[in-house]
């Protein structure tokens, strides 16, 4: 029997203007993975919201075509009798969880399903321990890493045993250890359970490694569908789609040329890369790009031993002492938890620190407001939805600089000049909230360039991105840089940190354990193993076939 | 990653409270306000005061506790003085001063503005008392116990959880503002409503962006599933609770009636009468 079999699918939301959905059809067999990819927008959590019955039953719409699980009709079916067959786990844990302890999330649904107690608390056990989260049982979720936090929200839809689950960009918070935690757990369901699984990610590394089968979608549409080598094969489509590829495939396309030229088989994983580029090693040269080196440029953010204790008694920063150099783009990188937000509060005066100093442009931040600093240090929150208050994009960009006593025709040229840089001129009396997350996030870094000032935090920038939003994110921030300021950026996207970063920061539960140029850090396997976080694959890929770390596939030159 | 307010179960391991059935938490909950609620004698007041705080070293709940609240209880006690100060009439023995509009702050103003406080004070200590030691599924047994639907359990122990996030939404958005220049505690009353009103919409946008989801979670986790629900958790009645239970109802029932029928624990009552 399919697992799932999607045929002539449509769907507009009632509340929409076009088609979410347009004539997607696909199928999948028991047991298989399908990696469903494409840019932000594209309907890929309207196809899991049909897979899972939620749609048409529980939201407003037109439908068209059809939808089975295991045999049953999705529109037909009661979405009692599909939560049976069908378990969905979504993008931010905090959200999913109803319960305040582990067990109980994970008993939950089966409490709703009236399954007896005894029987109850062996498929708790039995999830959790498949997910590796039955020593937690008893703790808090929101005390959990978030790698931890999704394993939990995985194990609550395990438990009812489903045939398909389903999980909706479940990585896009986690950072690189919390990642690989989620698809080792897939793993595993698949191999012991035989659980069928459609996930969704803009990240390919893990994706590709796993997957059995591609469906790429692209304003609702199905731009390629098939055997993981057989998408692959049409890289031009792919990249038209917005799908990043991993450093291995890249590095390979950049030598062999197209994916022919490797009999079809691209490299995903570290190993594939390693055994196909072994060979060509003689025919490339290395071009390290040149490490932008500081000219004895003055700190603009100093931080002296500095600590911040929450009320509660949480040490979040433990004394870490920082120099942050004028016209540096840092990249600030750790685990979730680490300290990083934290830090970024205390870099722009909203927290002070509890113990040791922070000097923000010369000035301890125990005299300075925050909003006395706000012109000369932005801060752009991860989620826009903090940042964003105004009933247009103008006035939203407009108000800290009245707020300023800026005169008006200033306002004016900057608000135009910000709202050009990201690319949303002509959306001004837009209303803030009727925009799209990426358009909303470009709107609350306009909101900062517009005040011009001399440092930029910038806190999470390219998370629940795309490829190409994040690529445009930080393109914006590189030539923000390039006009002299001082960026900094916190993330968890490595390949990012490699790329556009000077210099990075490493943060391990509220310590800071080193600080350096990306080259040295990342191919710092210790010093990354001890932060809990996994190097970029061109960073690994590199150390193994040339002995030393590239930080993008560009600074390999193919010799003719 | 932003980090979160924790919620109001973050309850005190230690208690004995704690191992108490969630309906007799909920019950000592309502009791113990209502009682402050049918208290108007200072004297009586300051007595069940006096017993709540008692009970914290008691009952092995740090009194440090109550500090999360204290902010809120110095707002109340202030509008209770500016409230009693400007509009009342209460004949005392010595006028301190007649406004123009006919109120006046007589000895017995101040003492009732005490009583107020005192009121207000028990309710919160009380509650934060019980609180320290209610889990999120003693409110939703708690509930079922009082033959409270379970859904209607659920959403009202939702409402703590989600409170929680708000309260974190609040402070993110406030800080986001002041970071674009806000002078949000300058100006007059209505300058501040002002500044403080804009937050209205982000709030209400990431609330119901959150409530979208969390219908399609609670959706997907079979909230709405037809049929039998089972429960992980079960709670038994022991001795303790029964007595627990006769204390409460007694107590109640005798302030109840000393209320009614007597002056005793009318303001300003026992011993002051």
């Amino acid at each position: 029997m399919k697992a799932v079999e999607v045929e002539g699918l449509w769907w507009r939301y009632a509340s929409g203007r076009g088609w979410a959905l347009r004539d997607v059809s696909f199928e999948l067999e028991e047991g298989e993975m399908l990696g469903v990819l494409g840019p932000s927008g594209a309907g890929k959590t309207t196809l899991c919201l049909s897979l899972a019955g939620v749609i048409p039953h529980g939201v407003r719409g037109v439908m068209r075509g059809r939808v089975r699980v295991f045999g049953r009709d999705a529109s037909k079916a009661t979405i009692s009798e599909l939560a049976r067959l069908v378990g969905v786990v979504f993008q931010d844990p905090d959200t999913q969880f109803v319960t305040m302890r582990v067990l109980d999330e994970v008993a939950f649904p089966l409490e709703n399903m009236g399954v007896e107690k005894g029987e109850m608390l062996r498929r708790c056990e039995e999830a959790l321990r498949a997910t590796g989260m039955w020593e937690l049982r008893h703790r808090y979720p929101f005390e959990l890493s978030g790698g931890q936090k999704q394993r939990v929200a995985i194990a609550a839809m395990l438990a009812r045993r489903p045939k398909l689950l389903i999980l909706d960009e479940p990585t896009s918070d986690l950072d690189p250890v919390g990642r690989r935690e989620v698809f080792q757990v897939l793993a595993r369901l698949r191999e012991e359970h035989r659980v069928t699984l459609v996930v969704v990610e803009h990240r390919t590394e893990e994706l590709l490694k796993h997957a059995d089968k591609l469906l790429v979608l692209r304003g609702g549409e199905v731009v390629a569908y098939g055997g993981v080598e057989e998408v692959l094969a049409d890289v031009e489509r792919l990249r038209g789609a917005g799908v990043r590829l991993p450093a291995a495939a890249e590095l390979a396309l950049r030598v062999f040329g197209r994916p022919t030229a490797l009999d079809g088989r691209l490299p995903v994983t570290l190993e594939e890369g390693v055994r196909v580029l072994q060979a060509a090693r003689s025919r490339v040269r290395l071009r390290p790009r040149e490490e932008v080196r500081r000219v004895e440029a003055e700190p603009v953010i100093r931080l002296v031993d500095a600590w911040y204790v929450y009320p509660d008694g949480t040490a979040a920063l433990r004394g870490v002492s920082l120099d942050v150099y004028r016209g540096e783009l840092l990249a600030v990188i750790g685990r979730n938890g680490s300290g990083k937000t934290t830090m970024a509060k205390l870099m722009v005066g909203l927290y002070k620190p509890t113990r040791g100093r922070v000097e923000i442009l010369g000035e301890d931040s125990r005299s300075l407001k925050a909003s006395d600093v706000a012109l000369r240090v932005g801060y752009v929150y991860q989620n826009p939805d903090h940042q964003l208050f105004c009933e247009t994009v103008y006035e939203e960009v407009a108000y800290a600089l009245f707020n300023a006593g800026l005169p008006r025709d200033e306002v004016d040229r900057r608000v135009a000049s910000a709202l050009k840089q990201v690319h949303l001129d002509g959306l001004e009396e837009e209303r803030p909230y009727f925009l799209s997350k990426g358009e909303r996030q470009r709107l609350a870094l306009a909101v900062v360039l517009a005040m011009d000032p001399e440092v930029l935090i910038v806190d999470e920038p390219t998370t629940g991105q795309d490829p190409a939003q994040s690529r445009e994110i930080m393109e914006l921030l590189r030539g923000v840089n390039a006009r002299g300021k001082t960026v900094v950026v916190i993330t968890h996207d490595m390949e990012l940190v490699a790329e556009y970063a000077s210099r990075v920061a490493v943060l391990s539960e509220g310590r800071l354990l080193a600080v350096g140029p990306p080259r040295a850090i990342l191919a710092d396997e210790e010093l990354m193993s001890r932060a809990g976080l996994e190097p970029p694959q061109i960073v690994e890929l590199s150390l193994r076939l040339f002995g030393q770390p590239l930080l993008s596939v560009e600074e390999v030159v193919v010799c003719e | 990653m932003e980090r979160r307010y924790r919620t109001f179960f973050l309850y005190v391991e230690e208690t004995p409270l704690l191992d108490m059935h969630p309906a007799v938490k909920l019950l000592a909950l309502l009791t113990i306000n209502l009682v402050a609620w049918l208290l108007e004698a200072p004297i009586p007041l300051l007595i069940l005061l006096a017993l709540l705080i008692s009970s914290y070293v008691l009952l092995r709940v740090p009194l440090s506790r109550i500090r999360r609240f204290l902010l809120y209880a110095l707002l109340v006690s202030q509008a209770v003085v500016v409230s009693y100060a400007l509009g009342s009439r209460i004949p005392g023995h010595v006028v301190y001063a007649v406004l123009p509009w006919g109120a006046y702050i007589s000895d017995m103003t101040l003492l009732y503005m005490a009583t107020m406080i005192m009121r207000f004070a028990s309710m919160l200590v009380g509650s934060t008392l019980l609180l320290s030691a209610m889990r999120d599924v003693d409110v939703i047994y708690g509930l079922l116990s009082f033959k409270v639907p379970y859904t209607a359990a659920f959403a009202f122990n939702l409402a703590f959880r989600f409170s929680s996030l708000f309260l974190d939404d609040y402070k993110m958005i406030r800080d986001a503002m002041i970071l674009r220049g806000a002078k949000l505690d300058e100006g007059g009353i209505l300058q501040r409503a002002r500044n403080y009103s804009r937050m209205g919409i982000p709030l209400t946008v990431i609330a119901l962006r959150r409530m979208n989801e969390l219908s399609y979670v609670l959706e997907i986790k079979g909230l709405g599933f037809k049929g039998r629900r089972t429960h992980l958790h079960e709670f038994r009645w022991s001795a303790r609770d029964i007595c627990a239970v006769l204390l409460l109802l007694g107590s109640l029932a005798a302030v109840a009636a000393l209320r009614l029928a007597t002056d005793l624990l009318s303001f300003p009552g026992w011993p002051l009468a």
